[in-house]
């Protein structure tokens, strides 16, 4: 057990090796870092004592070692925007992510798995087709129309609620209603599917044979089971809500991590947007990180080596 | 890897067969009538379209459809801001989309089919490697990456391609590496390497057509991907910009005039969405019919 954190602690830490070593990549793939670092209508003189500051004239190697020490000793760089720490500006922004987020999450996870026992426990009827017609199409849906679709209903239109902005409860709904669509209809599959592959297990025909109600089966003993790999997606999706998080909080203004990376792309703040892409990605990895090992826990059966 | 003997009857093939009949209500018909026209239009779309796309026109701005007071019959969708017929503008859109989708999935295939095959036989220090940028790339979503990119290079279609390929490519390894490993305990792999087969040989001719099959899925559903992810992509600005006339850079315009021309981005957007549920479709009712190893998502 001790053996594997470890090992997965190892892995996760080359894994945000290799986000940093991406980030810089991506910088230098542009030719000129200064270009990218500094405003556009920089001096000459300004560019020249950035690239002495920042040791630019040094081999790549050293460059990116320079980089590594920089970030793993906390200094992240200053917002070119903001003139100040570029990690200062991402705090900033991250409650009002942590809630459009969770909330959205909240609601895929509850109404994702809901309806897909219901639908795997009506196999083959109307309610299990129409769900099952609903959560591909919700699959194939852009998640940035949707939204438009819906200021147009109930905004424009209706009238009910607000178009944008963060301000109390009804202005959360659209956007965290939204959002929730894409991980909704993965969790909504992945639960139907893998009921329907418990339902066939041995142990569940033993209970059938004893005379167990179908229903205790479902609930007291498949559901147990079916529900392991509908966690391991879970935090596979929490990736895909925060991509969604950025083109939702652009749409509904929502004053996020999101859209703050993509005004800062707009104002070429390129040193937020690393920090912010490092800060993420470092999220999530922990997360899935904390996800398997509660597997460990749990599951009693699931030995890793 | 079909076979015409008559399975057993056991509930595995039932529910298989049930699975491919609700999937298309028995037909693979439904994908195929949705992603028709975007193939055709992106195809012979000069020869299809009513009006230029990019032709201006002033005095016929923000025509609502037909059906609607104002209309006109010429203008079967609608105007835009600028007078463009929005019919000509989405066929037009079916072209870049179907351009995107196609480069992107095909070489997002054939790296990551290739860099797969060769962790999982080689396995080593190649697998390692492989695994670990597999993690770095499944911890940044797609739409990150690209701002990351296309703050470095500075948007546009080079954007667009560099990123979907860069996020595609991770799931063909991921999953072709699992396949090759099954692969290569197989007896007549075993056999070839026995009777000194070159490597090469053994991956174009044993491995390579028994991974079709699953590639030929991904590819599909990938398809459906990129177009919401290009899509996505040039929505926020980072991808195909005016005046082209991507679905994308359609809904975009289109907010603007939410409550004086909905049908900009209402038909942008069903045209992504349709295209893109044809493609998932079709992915889907492949699987079913060639039952690889791809676990449901």
């Amino acid at each position: 057990m001790l053996n594997y954190i470890l090992k997965r602690l190892g892995l996760a830490a080359i894994t945000i090796f290799g986000v940093l070593l991406l980030i810089f990549i991506a910088a230098r793939a542009s030719g000129d870092v200064t270009l990218l670092m500094l405003p556009q209508d920089a001096t000459d003189e300004m560019i020249a004592a950035f690239r002495a500051q920042h040791g630019l004239d040094q081999p790549v190697i050293v460059q990116f070692w320079q980089f590594l020490m920089g970030m793993l000793g906390g200094d992240f760089g200053t917002s070119l925007r903001y003139q100040r720490p570029a990690i200062e500006v991402i705090l900033q922004r991250l409650p009002a992510t942590l809630e459009l987020t969770l909330s959205a999450f909240g609601l895929a996870l509850v109404l994702g798995v809901t309806l897909g026992m219901l639908s795997a426990y009506w196999r083959g009827s109307v309610f299990d087709r129409v769900i099952r017609v609903v959560a591909i199409m919700l699959q194939s849906m852009p998640g940035f129309w949707l939204a438009i679709m819906a200021i147009l209903v109930f905004a424009v239109t209706l009238g009910w609620l607000p178009t944008s902005g963060r301000n109390g409860f009804l202005s959360l709904i659209m956007p965290a209603v939204t959002l929730a669509t894409f991980p909704l209809s993965g969790i909504l599959r992945m639960t139907r599917s893998s009921i329907l592959e418990t339902i066939e297990s041995e142990y569940v025909k033993f209970l059938r044979i004893k005379g167990v109600p179908e229903s205790t089966i479902l609930w007291r003993h498949a559901l147990r089971n079916a529900l392991i790999p509908v966690i391991a997606l879970c935090g596979l999706q929490l990736g895909n809500l925060m991509g969604g998080a950025v083109i939702t909080e652009t749409i509904f203004n929502w004053p996020g991590l999101g859209s703050l990376m993509i005004e800062s792309f707009v104002s070429r703040d390129y040193p937020v947007i690393q920090v912010g892409v490092l800060f993420i990605a470092t999220m999530l990895i922990l997360l899935n990180l904390a996800v398997d090992l509660l597997f460990c826990v749990v599951d009693p059966r699931i030995r890793y080596a | 890897m079909t076979t015409t003997d008559a399975p057993p009857l056991t509930s595995p093939t039932l529910r298989r067969a049930k699975r491919r009949l609700t999937t298309l209500f028995g037909l693979p018909i439904i994908p195929v009538l949705l992603l028709a026209p975007m193939v055709i239009c992106g195809l012979f779309g000069p020869w299809i379209w009513p009006h230029d796309p990019l032709g201006i026109s002033f005095g016929i701005r923000l025509l609502p459809p037909p059906w609607l007071e104002g209309g006109n019959w010429s203008y079967i969708l609608g105007t835009d801001q600028f007078g463009r017929d929005l019919f000509s503008r989405l066929i037009e859109g079916a072209r870049i989309a179907l351009i995107v989708s196609t480069v992107s999935v095909s070489v997002a295939a054939v790296i990551g089919t290739a860099v797969g095959m060769m962790a999982g036989y080689y396995g080593g220090v190649i697998d390692m490697i492989l695994m670990r940028i597999v993690d770095v790339k499944m911890s940044i979503p797609p739409v990150l990456l690209t701002i990351l990119i296309g703050a470095a290079l500075g948007g546009g279609l080079a954007t667009i391609l560099i990123s979907i390929i860069l996020v595609f490519w991770a799931d063909y390894a991921r999953v072709i590496r699992g396949e090759t490993l099954a692969l290569k305990r197989t007896g007549y792999v075993q056999l070839a390497k026995v009777a000194n087969v070159s490597d090469r040989r053994i991956f174009l001719r044993h491995l390579l057509p028994n991974l079709a099959p699953t590639c030929i899925v991904l590819m599909t559903l990938q398809f459906g991907a990129s177009l919401v992810i290009e899509a996505a992509i040039t929505f926020i600005g980072l991808g195909i910009q005016p005046p082209a006339s991507a679905w994308g850079l359609l809904v975009a315009d289109g907010r603007t005039y939410l409550s004086t021309a909905w049908w900009i981005p209402t038909f942008a957007g069903l045209a992504i969405a349709l295209t893109a549920l044809g493609a998932n479709l079709l992915g889907d009712w492949l699987r079913d019919y060639f039952d690889p190893k791809l676990k449901k998502r």
